[in-house]
């Protein structure tokens, strides 16, 4: 509790003089996204070539949930600032079960995005309005890659973990409806992701796939639609 | 701000992210089609051996072949009571010519097995490969079993 209100005190202490003090929020969201990995599928089609049965796709990176949590400041009557964290997660799973054992590979990717986000109120209205936005994020990439084979009542576990860092823009339109002192909304953009290259957590080494003779590095690319449903707690200072 | 709101944002904070983890316990069932099935010949010194004796004084010894057609052999096993007499996996390399397919060995059962004078059933378990091109098949966890039973008789004074 006291780190939420530190942060709040930090941000109001780091915005300029003259604003006008009016109202922080905190809001929490859930919605969907949808990201491109193309690296990350041809991984999946990389490693489960390599195994001795003909593994199935069962899932391969779809749209799934997100989640948010970020800190408003009403800046103007129109214009917003804030700062938040996003964490979005997907995923691949290729399989072969028969009635011995299985064989499955697992792949899950997680975002985790630290950034900053300014709003422009396009309608503005007593009880609601419609913005614009956008956002400039720090997108950490976290990638496990697991492989589990269980035969005739033996089996063993390997995981391996990645990691990348890199910067990510989105740009898309808010609506709010306000009630007393929270509000409820909607929110929907893209972002472009610039790819970043995975590395081993343990060694360092990146994570590579033979391309063309040579190895191709495997990078995270989160670009894609995003969209979620959000709840804001105005404070009043 | 009331307690009650800041409890359901901390809420908010720690549940979300845990919630929106991917999971998919999806599976994909197969059906494997088996090859051919692999069969097994074993030949033995004691299918035409008469009385095969363990004497007071004299080692009995075995010697068989097994032959694999269409598979591998995995292991050979011969058990007198409740002893494991021979093991193929611990059997000593000089003595064994084993192959994926073929295994020609020997080993003999000595006066001093601890066993009282009588009748016993020797039994010689062979286990190779089922072809059912199954994950215990293709990782060898999986076999077929040819089990052979002699009777020996243990004259020795079991000490």
């Amino acid at each position: 509790m006291k780190r939420t209100t530190l942060y709040i005190i930090l941000l109001i202490l780091l915005l300029p003089a003259g604003m006008r003090a009016q109202e922080v929020g905190i809001s929490a969201g859930f919605g969907m996204s949808a990201q491109r990995l193309d690296d990350l599928k041809a991984l999946q089609r990389y490693v489960t070539s390599l195994e001795v049965v003909g593994l199935e796709t069962v899932s391969s990176f779809p749209e799934y949930a997100m989640t948010s949590v970020s800190l408003y400041y009403q800046l103007y009557e129109s214009i917003r600032i804030g700062a938040g964290y996003v964490f979005t997660s997907t995923g691949a799973r290729s399989n072969y079960t028969d009635y011995s054992g299985e064989i499955s590979w697992d792949i899950l990717a997680n975002s985790h995005r630290l950034g900053a986000f300014l709003s422009y109120a396009v309608l503005d209205g007593e009880r609601y309005d419609l913005s614009v936005y956008g956002r400039v994020d720090a997108n950490i990439s976290r990638v496990t890659l697991s492989r589990t084979i269980y035969v005739m009542g033996y089996g063993t576990r390997q995981n391996e973990k990645y990691g990348g860092v890199k910067a990510g823009f989105t740009a898309g339109t808010e609506f709010l409806w306000h009630f007393r002192d929270f509000s409820l909304g909607v929110d929907g953009g893209y972002m472009l992701d610039l790819p970043a290259s995975l590395s081993s957590l343990d060694s360092g080494e990146d994570l590579t796939i033979p391309s063309g003779g040579a190895p191709g590095v495997i990078t995270a690319d989160w670009t894609g639609w995003r969209a979620q449903a959000k709840a804001i707690i105005w404070l009043h200072f | 701000m009331s307690t009650g709101r800041y409890i359901i944002i901390l809420l908010v904070f720690t549940l979300l992210p845990a919630a929106c983890t991917y999971s998919d316990p999806g599976y994909f069932m197969v059906d494997p089609v088996p090859d051919d099935s692999a069969t097994i010949d074993v030949h033995t010194n004691l299918d035409t051996m008469i009385d095969p004796t363990v004497t007071a004084s004299d080692t009995l010894w075995v010697v068989f072949e097994a032959k694999v057609n269409n598979g591998e052999l995995y292991r050979a096993i011969c058990i007198l009571e409740d002893s494991i007499v021979y093991d193929s996996i611990t059997a000593s390399e000089v003595d064994t010519l084993y192959e994926s397919f073929i295994l020609l060995d020997s080993f003999g059962i000595p006066p001093s097995i601890p066993l009282d004078p009588g009748l016993y059933p020797l039994y010689m378990d062979f286990l190779y490969s089922t072809n059912t091109n199954s994950l215990g098949d293709i990782f060898s966890y999986e076999w077929e079993t040819k089990e052979l039973e002699y009777i020996i008789l243990v004259e020795g004074d079991g000490q």
